[in-house]
């Protein structure tokens, strides 16, 4: 039976949508359906809403590059295969044909001519301007990134931002193609190698040199720093050498960002080597100039000694060692390089971005006056600033910068305070009973020992919980009566507990406005036992802080400079979450895993729990996740210390 | 990174008991997983703290399933869960991005506003990512599961918007049958969403 095609029939549309309907009456249905657009409409709304479409279509439209590879969200991340190892047969495919059979292709209206590299965003290019009849570099947007709005934004921002500066000692940009299928930009083709290559193959260079390229690199940075434009990602690969003059070019400004533009390098993209990281960087924090200057601080030790200063097996040892120790003794490694130099690779490299010199140009003036004094020491003194015996000047500064600790009378805890802030966000475990417990364990930085009480890749600065282990034994803490504050944080904590007054109190009670702090009810509106206090303030007074909500009996007490109340009851029976990192002991996460088998073993299961898969991998490396009580935790570091040994 | 654990699936079994209950909870943290990831590396948190924020909405979800079992009128399991585990995400996130405060020198009294802004942001982006991650899904798995050139019918017409008769002649196929095709993937794609969401 043939259906006339004028003839709707729309209650048997659902019919034909299922699939039920016979070959003949499907066939008449679908010659219906092509001439009568009432009905494809009907049939389209008995699929989906009219939104629904839309917003199918717009997700998959904008997850295009994800589709064809047919493979979905099996990674979180949406693009993982920057890893891409490019070659120059690989690389060919991104060009046109060439113009020239000497060529190896073309984009826009430059020849290329070879492959150079490829970075973490993007494949470099040797290629040649034909209108202007120059040579120029060709940086082009890795494909992976290409359909991926984001980054073509970042990529544009890029080229746009580092255009915006003009200095001798930046490689220049002379033009920005985001337009195409594959955004690209072009540069000064620079004519050398990079301190990188240089240092690969001379080892430690000389003073002079060093001097010269690190006063070219930090004027270049001040000029970038005066755009409002950090570099980020400052390091020997990144600073080329021109051929034959003496010149130093600092180049990819590949995650450069304004400072006030952060939203869209927020995606959790780390870029590649953390070997000239700044701890605040490793840590995910917001950077300013001042990271670029701790870069450049490490850049500079590289120069000295022909390697970079923190190395360790993994990423994430790199990033943990940056936040928590000392680089090695320049003159250790290379005895030629004078004292005072190598003060001043210490200030660059403080932890805190403080007590860094105050600007790149400040840092570009020191050095151009320590070169003319290496050149004519006669002539040209070396600056004041550089002739005290460093020891005392670091001692100098941190009796200045910190009176308050000194004054309380936790010397021999300055060093570990030192590390341990600022801090970040991280999950740690501190229980009051821990401090009656424990000795501070005897350990290197990067004993897992340390790890007990910290997080890894969230919280480098290891030592922390050493602090909140040690027990007091100085003097009566200053202008804090205990009982005083008992009764009155009593008062207020029962009248008022989650407003403002109670951060009034707190600012009595540490008799100081240096403390910044909010209060929110916790989160989980279920419970009602916690609210949350954020602070902000100075190791030396968090310590002093615990110390009161300690003697309370009531507290439960959380890094990060945020506090929650938690009445005593409540902490005791609530486990804590632990991450282990256990990139030290292995970066196989089935032997992790194996591991974490053998714990639950040694452990009463009903003790506590794994969870979250025991092991994940993290960025580097496998982490166990613990949720246990304190006790647990501690047996736990005990046992990890136990196998490290 | 396998969030439902030989672990808590165990705890749940006992719990549930319904097996339908645990295919729900499983296509959750499939689901759920790399939503709050990527929500959570959205607002610049990094990879581990991010695994973290993970573990711990889904741990707070897994430890709510007492109160839903104990409700008397109790809603479907899925909807109750998708809702919650939303609830719950974005509390954590919010109070990860509003935990940084003032400098120095700024005064004590807080910007509420600029919470509630920061939240509106926040939920937005969760919002995004949990229905970009629904639907790619969800046609991924139609994917699979038709006709090479059904869903060729869907995307070519509806995705990449090509016209009706390019595609039909590209497909070697009739008219009508396009029309048919991209309607019944888009169907699946969505029956799919609704089935996981338990709406």
């Amino acid at each position: 039976m043939i259906q006339p095609a004028s003839n709707c029939q729309p209650e048997r549309l659902s019919d034909l949508l299922v699939g039920t309907l016979s070959d003949i009456e499907s066939d008449a249905m679908l010659s219906h359906l092509e001439s009568c657009p009432q009905c494809q409409g009907r049939l389209e709304q008995l699929a989906a809403q009219g939104e629904d479409w839309d917003r199918v279509c717009n997700i998959l439209a904008g997850s295009n590059s994800a589709q064809s590879r047919g493979t979905v969200t099996e990674d979180f991340p949406r693009q993982r295969d920057r890893s891409l190892n490019w070659t120059e047969s690989l690389s060919k495919k991104l060009l046109q044909a060439p113009s020239h059979p000497e060529m190896l292709g073309r984009i826009g209206r430059y020849d290329i001519e070879r492959f150079v590299g490829a970075g973490g965003m993007g494949i470099v290019f040797k290629g040649f301007d034909t209108e202007l009849n120059r040579p120029v570099a060709i940086k082009v947007l890795s494909p992976s990134l290409a359909f991926n709005g984001t980054a073509r934004q970042r990529f544009a921002r890029e080229a746009r931002a580092a255009a915006a500066v003009v200095h001798e000692h930046v490689v220049a940009i002379h033009n920005v193609e985001s337009n195409g299928e594959l955004p690209f930009l072009v540069m000064h083709f620079a004519q050398g190698e990079s301190l990188q290559a240089k240092l690969d193959r001379e080892g430690p260079l000389e003073l002079k040199q060093i001097l010269r390229i690190g006063k070219q690199i930090a004027a270049g940075l001040a000029a970038a720093h005066a755009q409002g434009l950090v570099h980020r990602d400052v390091k020997p690969a990144n600073v080329l050498l021109e051929e034959g003059i003496d010149r130093a070019l600092l180049t990819d400004f590949g995650l450069a960002q304004t400072a006030d533009d952060a939203s869209l390098t927020c995606s959790g993209y780390l870029p590649g080597t953390p070997q000239y990281m700044s701890p605040e960087q490793a840590r995910g924090e917001k950077v300013s100039g001042q990271s670029d200057l701790f870069s450049t601080g490490s850049v500079l030790y590289a120069m000295c000694t022909g390697r970079p200063p923190f190395r360790a097996e993994t990423s994430l040892g790199v990033l943990q060692k940056i936040n928590s120790s000392e680089p090695k003794d320049i003159r250790e490694l290379n005895p030629d390089v004078p004292q005072w130099f190598c003060r001043i690779v210490e200030r660059l490299m403080a932890k805190r971005p403080e007590q860094r010199y105050g600007s790149a140009q400040e840092l570009a003036d020191l050095l151009e006056v320590c070169l003319a004094h290496v050149q004519q020491p006669l002539h040209v003194p070396l600056p004041t600033s550089l002739r005290v015996p460093s020891s005392l000047a670091m001692f100098g500064n941190k009796l200045r910068r910190n009176p308050f600790q000194m004054m309380v009378g936790v010397v021999l805890l300055a060093v570990v305070g030192f590390a341990l802030w600022p801090r970040v966000q991280g999950i740690e475990p501190i229980n009051s009973q821990a401090a009656k417990v424990a000795p501070p364990p005897e350990s290197s930085s990067e004993s897992l020992s340390n790890t007990s009480g910290s997080s890894v890749l969230a919280n480098p600065s290891s030592q922390a919980p050493i602090q909140e282990i040690v027990e007091w034994k100085g003097p009566p803490l200053p202008r804090v009566p205990q009982d005083d504050i008992r009764a009155k944080l009593e008062e207020k904590y029962s009248v008022d507990w989650q407003g403002q007054s109670l951060s009034t109190v707190l600012q009595e009670l540490l008799g100081s406005a240096d403390i910044q702090f909010d209060i929110r009810p916790h989160g989980d509106a279920t419970d009602d036992n916690k609210t949350t206090v954020t602070l902000k303030m100075t190791a030396s007074r968090r310590a002093i802080l615990r110390r009161i909500l300690r003697s309370l009996n009531r507290t439960y007490i959380v890094q990060e400079g945020s506090l929650e109340l938690v009445d005593v009851d409540y902490a005791q029976s609530h486990p804590t979450l632990h991450r282990y990192d256990l990139s030290y002991l292995t970066s196989n996460s089935n032997e992790a895993i194996a591991l974490a088998n053998t714990l639950t073993q040694v452990i009463a299961p009903d003790q506590w729990s794994l969870y979250g898969g025991k092991c994940s991998l993290g960025l580097f490396g496998p982490i166990l996740h613990v949720r246990a009580t304190e006790e647990m935790h501690q047996q736990i570091a005990q046992l990890l210390t136990k196998i490290t040994k | 990174m396998s969030t439902s654990n030989p672990d808590t699936r165990a705890s749940l079994l006992v719990k549930l008991r319904d097996s339908k209950d645990i295919d729900a909870w499983e296509d959750f943290t499939k689901i759920y997983t790399p939503v709050i990831h990527r929500a959570a590396s959205k607002m610049g948190l990094q990879s581990a703290d991010a695994d973290n924020v993970v573990q711990e909405v889904l741990l707070a979800v897994s430890k709510s399933i007492d109160q839903w079992l104990n409700r008397q009128e109790r809603i479907g399991f899925r909807p109750w869960l998708f809702r919650i585990a939303r609830n719950k995400t974005l509390d954590l996130l919010t109070r990860k991005a509003t935990r940084p405060f003032k400098k120095p020198g700024e005064g004590s009294s807080f910007e509420w506003s600029q919470v509630a802004q920061q939240e509106s942001e926040i939920a937005t982006h969760f919002e995004f990512e949990y229905q970009w991650e629904l639907f790619t899904r969800a046609a991924a798995e139609v994917r699979e599961s038709a006709a090479e050139s059904t869903w060729q019918a869907f995307w070519l017409t509806a995705v990449e918007q090509q016209p009706i008769d390019f595609v039909a002649q590209k497909l070697g196929v009739r008219e009508g049958m396009v029309y048919l095709s991209r309607c019944r993937i888009m169907e699946r794609i969505r029956k799919l969403v609704q089935q996981w969401e338990g709406t």
